[in-house]
């Protein structure tokens, strides 16, 4: 797993998540939409099947589905407390 | 037990929250709430709004405290007498972190559109702590959003007009898209209104200052309207006759209210009134800078005029009423003077115009009924004032915008009369014993007034005759004998303050000049710098409580609002906030001390011509 893709997309959803809750809804969608792809390169390096499965619905898609919804406080809960969580047991 | 908490608070601290909402039925709340309250994952309690069949949470699913630090993370440590409108409650969280983070003087001004998640909430969610803060202001529609006009007109001031803040919770703006974009409108309104204002105070101040001091040539034998409290019959109605276009359908009617009800006429109002025939127990006047043109009227000296200290001395000078009666003030020299008669003279709030001015003095008087005629506050007709040829209005001169009137249609009206609608609107429900009667027959809507024709308003409140004449005439005159020597000798006493004031002014600004070069060079003589502060304190403290206070703030009005303007935008560096104050002290001072020789030149002036009033 590449460490440095880990550690920059970790700092990047944190800004996100930042941006997101001060309701700032436009940029920090735009944002998480650069940042999808680099998440989706990371879930297809991860070796542990449950830890991928986890990953993939308990973060990705609820976080797809708060884009979708334009539900920028959704977005930011599941970046602080699955996402960053997931990429930290990844780090 | 959560409700029962909210409750005996709201009953405390917010009466009438709680009045109101003792009168909404429960039931109203069983069916179709779109508003539940739901769990976070942490266990703290948030709100979920359904709307139109889509799920709204207010707050975060997991950590709705946490959502509430990092979204009020902007709004920490404001600066001083800043205020924060919030539109949205939600769970109370965020209005929480406001306030744990910002010192005692900051405000925060809540408006919640929807009365089904306040009533959700006080039910279901401690939020007392909040509801017992007396700095927050709460306002909810439905329940006392009237309040939120009067309120953001009383803070919302020239020092912290660059420091407020102002907030939309997240998902209000989805869901209540209509009462945020109100909430704004209202909020640019008052703006506006500061703007008008400081404008208005920044032209007109030398005048208003020097009217202020020749107006002192009127005070033997004037009466004070303080006098006026409670001597009228309680049940006796006023009329205020405004000059709106609408007043051309009614004026004639008045002659039926004669002798039953005060008619008060503002001075617009004044050439069509006694056109008609209709002669008003008394005129207002209040504006420094009113048009002549409005008193050149047989007949208009024997009226008797309700003046304001500043008003336009030219006015006075032209008609040379022989009753005056002066109810305004806010100079500290007329105050002690009016006291030293055995009288008070008080600062009335005239809300902007001199149509507010009169419904205010007349609630200052203990009036209960007040009809309104002539009082369009629209371009009715495309005509701004009775008797004009119609397409008067040139809209081109005026911001214009569109609001309801009172046949529920759109009626086009400028956007300062909005100002005053909502003055009126917001006077009208801050006292719910007093019936103000909207008998234009046209013209813009004021909410919380009874309209009525003018006819049905005389049928109704001018049933008993009175003699008013003889009321007003009961009140005893000031300033009788030796008055005119009294105030020439408190003038003369003025002059030579204003002189001591000067060198005292002068070693301010050395003294501000001096901390400022210590401080930008790192030279910390403490010593001095304590005998500096302690000496520019005793003059700000001079400057603010003496009798030259009024009249220096208007003669150097743009100086003041200079001074207030940017008061609370700090420095972060203390080194550096210092340095920006003393130089701001230095430049205030220095504008004032260059104020004194013509301050002084128009008291001289008065005096003289006092001196000759006495030899007539």
């Amino acid at each position: 797993m590449d460490k440095e893709l880990l550690s920059i997309t970790k700092e990047k959803l944190m800004e996100i998540a930042d941006t997101l809750y001060k309701n700032k809804v436009n940029p920090g969608m735009a944002e998480m939409n650069r940042v999808i792809s680099d998440l989706a390169v990371i879930a297809s390096g991860i070796t542990d099947e449950g830890l991928q499965q986890r990953l993939i619905n308990d973060a990705l898609s609820p976080a797809l589905e708060a884009m979708e919804n334009k539900d920028a406080s959704m977005l930011a809960d599941i970046i602080t407390y699955e996402l960053i969580e997931i990429l930290d047991s990844l780090m | 037990m959560i409700y029962k908490k909210n409750l005996e608070v709201l009953e405390k601290f917010r009466p009438d929250i709680f009045d109101a909402i003792s009168k909404i039925q429960e039931s109203s709340y069983e069916t179709g709430n779109p508003v539940c309250i739901e769990q976070a994952k942490n266990g703290a309690k948030i709100v979920k709004y359904d709307k139109e069949g889509r799920e709204y949470y207010l707050n975060s699913r997991y950590n709705p405290a946490k959502e509430a630090e990092r979204f009020m993370e902007d709004m920490v440590d404001m600066p001083d007498e800043a205020v924060l409108t919030m539109v949205g409650l939600s769970n109370g969280d965020f209005v929480r972190e406001y306030l744990s983070k910002n010192k005692a003087k900051s405000i925060c001004i809540v408006y919640e559109p929807s009365v089904e998640i306040f009533m959700q909430v006080i039910q279901n969610i401690d939020i007392s702590d909040i509801l017992s803060d007396n700095k927050v202001v709460l306002t909810i529609k439905g329940i006392n959003e009237s309040l939120l006009n009067a309120c953001l007109s009383k803070v919302i001031q020239i020092h912290n007009r660059k420091t407020n803040r102002h907030i939309v919770l997240p998902k209000y703006e989805d869901i209540f898209a209509e009462d945020c974009s109100n909430m704004e409108r209202v909020l640019e309104e008052q703006y506006d209104r500061l703007k008008a204002e400081t404008v208005t105070v920044s032209e007109y101040g030398k005048k208003s200052c020097a009217n202020s001091i020749y107006n002192m040539r009127y005070l033997p034998g004037c009466r004070s309207g303080r006098d006026y409290v409670g001597r009228f019959p309680e049940d006796m109605p006023v009329i205020i006759v405004s000059a709106g276009p609408s007043l051309d359908k009614n004026i004639d009617l008045l002659k039926d209210a004669k002798n039953k009800a005060l008619i008060l006429a503002v001075d617009t109002a004044i050439p069509r009134v006694l056109q008609a025939g209709i002669t008003p127990d008394i005129v207002i006047s209040v504006d420094y800078n009113k048009s002549l043109k409005h008193f050149k009227v047989e007949g208009v000296k024997n009226l008797t005029f309700l003046a304001d200290m500043d008003m336009n001395t030219a006015v006075l000078d032209y008609v040379k009423p022989e009753n005056i009666i002066f109810d305004s003030s806010d100079s500290l020299l007329w105050d002690r003077l009016f006291r030293e008669q055995g009288s008070e003279i008080w600062m009335v709030d005239s809300g902007g115009s001199v149509s507010t001015a009169a419904i205010a003095h007349m609630i200052a008087w203990g009036f209960k009924k007040i009809i309104l005629v002539g009082q369009d506050l629209a371009l009715t007709g495309n005509r701004v004032h009775a008797g004009e040829n119609s397409n008067s209005a040139d809209n081109n001169k005026w911001a214009t915008t569109y609001v309801q009137g009172i046949d529920g249609q759109d009626i086009l009206t400028r956007k300062d009369y909005c100002i005053y609608i909502r003055w009126i609107e917001d006077v009208a429900y801050k006292y719910p014993d007093i019936s103000i009667i909207d008998a234009t027959e046209g013209g813009a809507l004021k909410k919380n007034t009874i309209i009525m024709t003018l006819g049905e308003a005389i049928d109704t409140y001018c049933a008993q005759e009175y003699n008013i004449s003889e009321i007003i005439n009961s009140v005893p005159r000031l300033f009788e004998g030796d008055g005119r020597r009294t105030i020439i000798n408190a003038l003369n006493k003025l002059k030579s303050d204003f002189r001591n004031l000067k060198k005292q002014l002068n070693n301010g600004i050395s003294d501000c000049r001096m901390a400022s070069l210590m401080m930008t060079r790192g030279e910390y003589n403490i010593r001095e710098l304590k005998r500096i502060n302690a000496s520019i304190g005793k003059l700000d403290t001079t400057i603010m409580e003496s009798e030259m206070q009024n009249y220096l703030a208007k003669y150097v009005s743009k100086a003041d609002i200079e001074l207030a303007d940017d008061m609370y935008v700090e420095e972060n560096d203390e080194i550096k906030e210092a340095i920006r104050m003393y130089d701001k002290s230095e430049r205030y001072y220095s504008k004032l001390s260059e104020a004194i020789p013509g301050i002084v030149n128009i008291l001289d002036d008065c005096i003289n011509k006092l001196e000759e009033d006495m030899n007539v």
